[in-house]
């Protein structure tokens, strides 16, 4: 499986790490016990720091989406795709609540945020995100 | 006798000509497809950089081409000897190291791209040949560590020789293993960028042809070398310069009886390894360089 970056884009790039192998794991293009590149040798790949891989393999660890073992380097975890669902449902709800709190403090009513949030779910439906 | 041997080194010549042409050709388009846009948008980088220079492997390689000439007009095996390993050896190892450091330097100019690729699953030799030949490979170099230490220990061959043997084991088995796990763990985002980008066959050729290269030469060695063994245990040797050089150095005197003359030994080995380049020259990669891919802004290399 490739993995790829985009500096240009939004989305922060040990966040983007993070998505595609969560994914990976949930589409099962890695497989439990797949070994993954060092934090060197994938910054090394992408031309990153070190810093932001290993950003991105500690965000995965704690979700115990990875195993690192010291010289036994790193592995999907063996509980992986079970834990890929509940990190994904973490993650949106720690997003979703910042963003929240974001426009409350904005002076946007609950109400006013419900109804435009169900508005954009309204019309995601049925569409395919990328 | 050393007309015919000139001849086997101008053979030898031409090949190590080629194949550092054709090296210094895939690490010029490796160094290009760093960032394609960029390029792009910096049309008079690509126009000074496009063509790999050749003028200073030409410039190395005929000063050689006169020596071995000059050496089989006077007759000289002794200048035609020091000329290959000076000449080929040094002189062209000096120019691929210039070659290499000239296209760090270049690709350091180039700014990264915005949108970068890697391969998240570690490959291994086996993702790039048979692992029956990997295992064969290896294992070939294991076999012949032991041979070594079993003829040492049961004084098949002298200390001297021991040595000897080790010595030039490491530096071409170390070299060639060195050079595969480069090759499969550093190249990895420059390849996959040529196969994303601009030259999907060239990427994937060029890593499976180097790997596919280094381990038939792995397996090469160690057949020549156990048969060399198998002489050197009935004390015989090929003789050369450079093992009398050796035998100097570690002040023992030389113990074995010439098998055949060292100017034969360089024309069956020549020989020998003819078909090895002959099959790399004519492969896939090479004619993937040579005519280049479709849809690419280096296309025209």
């Amino acid at each position: 499986m490739d993995i790829h970056i985009n500096e240009a884009s939004s989305i922060p790039v040990y966040e983007q790490i993070v998505i595609q192998i969560v994914a990976g794991v949930r589409e099962k293009r890695l497989a439990i016990g797949d070994a993954l590149p060092t934090i060197r040798q994938l910054a090394h790949d992408l031309e990153l720091t070190t810093v932001t891989v290993s950003r991105a393999y500690q965000i995965l660890e704690r979700g115990r989406i990875i195993t690192t073992g010291g010289r036994r380097g790193t592995h999907i975890h063996e509980q992986a795709i079970d834990n890929a669902g509940r990190f994904l449902r973490e993650q949106t709800e720690t997003l979703v609540r910042e963003f929240i709190h974001t426009q409350l403090k904005y002076g946007i009513s609950i109400d006013e945020l419900s109804s435009t949030i169900a508005h954009i779910i309204s019309d995601l439906k049925g569409t395919t995100v990328s | 006798m050393n007309s015919i041997i000139a001849l086997s080194y101008l053979l030898m010549l031409g090949v190590l000509v080629h194949f550092i042409k054709t090296s210094h050709i895939i690490m010029r388009k490796l160094t290009l497809s760093r960032n394609t846009a960029w390029l792009q948008d910096n049309p008079e980088f690509l126009q000074k950089h496009h063509k790999a220079p050749m003028w200073p492997l030409y410039l190395s390689a005929t000063p050689i081409f006169g020596m071995i000439v000059f050496g089989a007009i006077v007759d000289s095996y002794s200048v035609l000897f020091w000329t290959r390993l000076a000449g080929m050896g040094g002189v062209l190892g000096v120019v691929c190291t210039i070659y290499g450091l000239y296209e760090k330097q270049l690709l350091d100019k180039i700014p990264p791209s915005t949108e970068r690729y890697a391969s998240l699953l570690p490959k291994t030799i086996a993702d790039y040949t048979s692992k029956k030949v990997a295992r064969f490979a290896y294992g070939s170099i294991a076999l012949l560590a032991v041979a070594y230490i079993a003829s040492f220990l049961l004084k098949g061959i002298t200390p001297a020789t021991f040595a000897g043997n080790i010595v030039m084991m490491l530096l071409i088995d170390g070299g060639c293993i060195l050079s595969i796990r480069h090759i499969i763990r550093e190249r990895i985002p420059a390849a996959g960028r040529m196969q994303k980008g601009q030259h999907p066959d060239l990427g994937k050729l060029y890593k499976i042809t180097y790997i596919q290269l280094m381990t038939l030469v792995l397996i090469f060695y160690s057949v020549l070398a156990l048969t060399e063994l198998i002489f050197e245990c009935q004390g015989y040797m090929i003789p050369s310069p450079l093992a009398d050089w050796w035998f100097t150095l570690l002040k023992e005197p030389h113990p074995l009886q010439p098998l055949v003359p060292q100017a034969y030994w360089d024309i069956v080995v020549t020989l020998v390894l003819l078909p090895l380049f002959l099959m790399l020259t004519n492969s896939k990669l090479v004619k993937a360089v040579k005519t280049g891919t479709t849809g690419s802004v280096t296309n025209d290399l």
